[in-house]
């Protein structure tokens, strides 16, 4: 494919991913829009659903704060310099078209450029695996970025002290981060591994797909229960808290368990662009994270 | 029980008083926006302004904005986080003399103290629902300061319709859902962390 061709189809991804929602987080909202019984929070998700449809209908961003554009990226047969200019360039496009919020401050110069490029923005993760070009868009506004928290255990830690210190983290944050919120918590032997692999867990994997480990997946469903006695609610209303937990974790370092919390609001806004040949696929997840 | 509100801007203090903490509101006339370094500039410049903002409604928002024929558009529009404007809210409640505050998130003691003082209300809109909050607005009436402060936090002067739903957070009364809602999860977060202990 042609890369002027590439550009359209990843500022047509970005679009998808700035005014829509995928599938799993929809079906998500929904399921507990009608499992909620009271009358504000029912108000309230009611409100959020039709937010997505007007988004979707009339293509406009779903929430004012566009956030900050991430991307994981397999590269194909692609050379790693040459997909960095086409998502730059794409990222600049889509910021006037769409448009989107201009979101990146140079800070020491307070200066904004106006189409969200900038100093390592947008950050890519150049992914391993896979022969096809696939490219994940994610957007993470700053109200949920402002609850992240990142704590060091010892590593004779437990489930109960991980348990202790994400359910802490997400009491702490209440209302903040727009809940129903959907949780990642990572564990690794480093501060930026614990906290990527929290950012990966919320985003990458699908509402409702457990981890692959048994003992992991157990802890998910039972931190998910936790979270959810709670009883923040949607938007501080009481009621359900989180939409789903994810866990992910690296081998550990044999004097420290760090672990990271990073929470998505309701609007979880993720898209793949999947590209083999000349044949596009745009999707709500990839299978292979 | 929950009840519901329309009002329509300037709001008086004889309809602030009927509304209570758990109610939802549905408000038509004029809001602006204001947050971070917006509040001071106003403040500053009140008795400049074209316009009272005596019972208006001032929005924590930053809105996505778009030129349409040499005229402005709102295209997403929602509430920002308003614990950072807790340091000037009482001021700025007090000297506008308006009706009422909304965001998201929730406020802190001193607004709990402006609210019943000065007879006015804190309120937030459904975080996140952007598209749906723009169709509210049926036009922009004005806009201050963009140059100095750029499109998020310049002053932004909406007419809008049925703005809402808003579900009032603080009243008149010292009611305040979120200081419930801190106690309640604190009581909760104890709970299930000694349920770990076993």
């Amino acid at each position: 494919m042609h890369s002027a061709k590439l550009k359209e189809y990843v500022v047509e991804a970005i679009r998808l991913c700035e005014t829509s929602l995928p599938l799993d987080v929809k079906n998500s909202l929904k399921e507990a829009y009608e499992r909620e019984e009271r009358e504000i929070r029912r108000k309230i998700l009611g409100a959020l659903l039709k937010n997505v449809e007007t988004a979707e209908k009339e293509g406009r961003p779903i929430c004012q704060d566009t956030g900050t554009l991430t991307f994981y990226v397999k590269r194909g047969g692609w050379r790693e310099n040459e997909l960095q200019r086409i998502i730059v360039e794409a990222v600049v496009e889509a910021s006037g078209k769409i448009p989107l919020r201009p979101n990146t401050i140079d800070f020491p110069s307070r200066r904004n450029p106006g189409d969200n490029t900038g100093r390592f923005v947008p950050w890519i993760f150049w992914e391993q695996g896979g022969e096809d070009l696939e490219i994940t868009v994610v957007a993470k506004g700053g109200g949920s970025e402002a609850v992240s928290s990142l704590k060091v255990l010892p590593a004779t830690a437990g489930r109960k002290e991980i348990f202790q210190t994400v359910l802490e983290s997400v009491a702490e944050a209440g209302a903040k981060p727009c809940p129903p919120i959907i949780l990642g918590v990572g564990i690794g032997p480093s501060s930026e591994m614990a906290l990527e692999l929290a950012k990966r867990a919320v985003y990458l994997r699908p509402i409702g797909e457990r981890h692959m480990n048994g003992v992991i997946a157990r802890m998910e469903e039972d931190l998910l229960r936790m979270v959810n006695e709670l009883d923040i609610g949607i938007h501080g209303f009481g009621g359900i808290s989180a939409l789903d937990v994810h866990i992910e974790y690296a081998s550990i370092h044999p004097s420290s368990m760090v672990v990271g919390v990073v929470a998505s609001c309701w609007a979880l806004r993720r898209v793949v662009l999947k590209v083999s040949g000349e044949a596009v696929e745009i999707k709500s997840h990839s299978s292979q994270f | 029980m929950t009840g519901e509100h329309k009002l329509e801007t300037p709001i008086g203090k004889e309809d602030v008083a009927r509304l209570r903490a758990g109610d939802i509101l549905y408000i038509s006339g004029e809001v602006f926006t204001s947050r971070d370094r917006t509040q001071k500039l106003i403040l500053e410049n009140k008795n400049r302004l074209p316009f009272s903002l005596h019972g208006l409604i001032e929005f924590h928002a930053g809105p996505i904005v778009r030129r349409k024929d040499s005229k402005w558009e709102i295209v997403s529009i929602g509430p920002t986080t308003s614990f950072r404007m807790e340091n000037n809210e009482y001021e700025f409640i007090r000297e506008t003399g308006i009706a009422g505050v909304i965001g998201k998130g929730g406020m802190g003691n001193r607004t709990v103290e402006a609210c019943r003082e000065f007879k006015a209300f804190y309120g937030v809109l459904p975080g996140g629902a952007a598209a749906l909050i723009a169709k509210s607005v049926k036009r922009i009436i004005g806009v201050y300061w963009l140059e100095e402060l750029g499109v998020p936090e310049a002053m932004w002067h909406l007419e809008v319709k049925e703005l809402g739903p808003i579900t009032i957070v603080i009243d008149a009364f010292r009611n305040d859902l979120y200081e419930n809602l801190r106690r309640r999860v604190g009581e909760n977060l104890s709970r299930v962390l000694k349920s770990l202990e076993d």
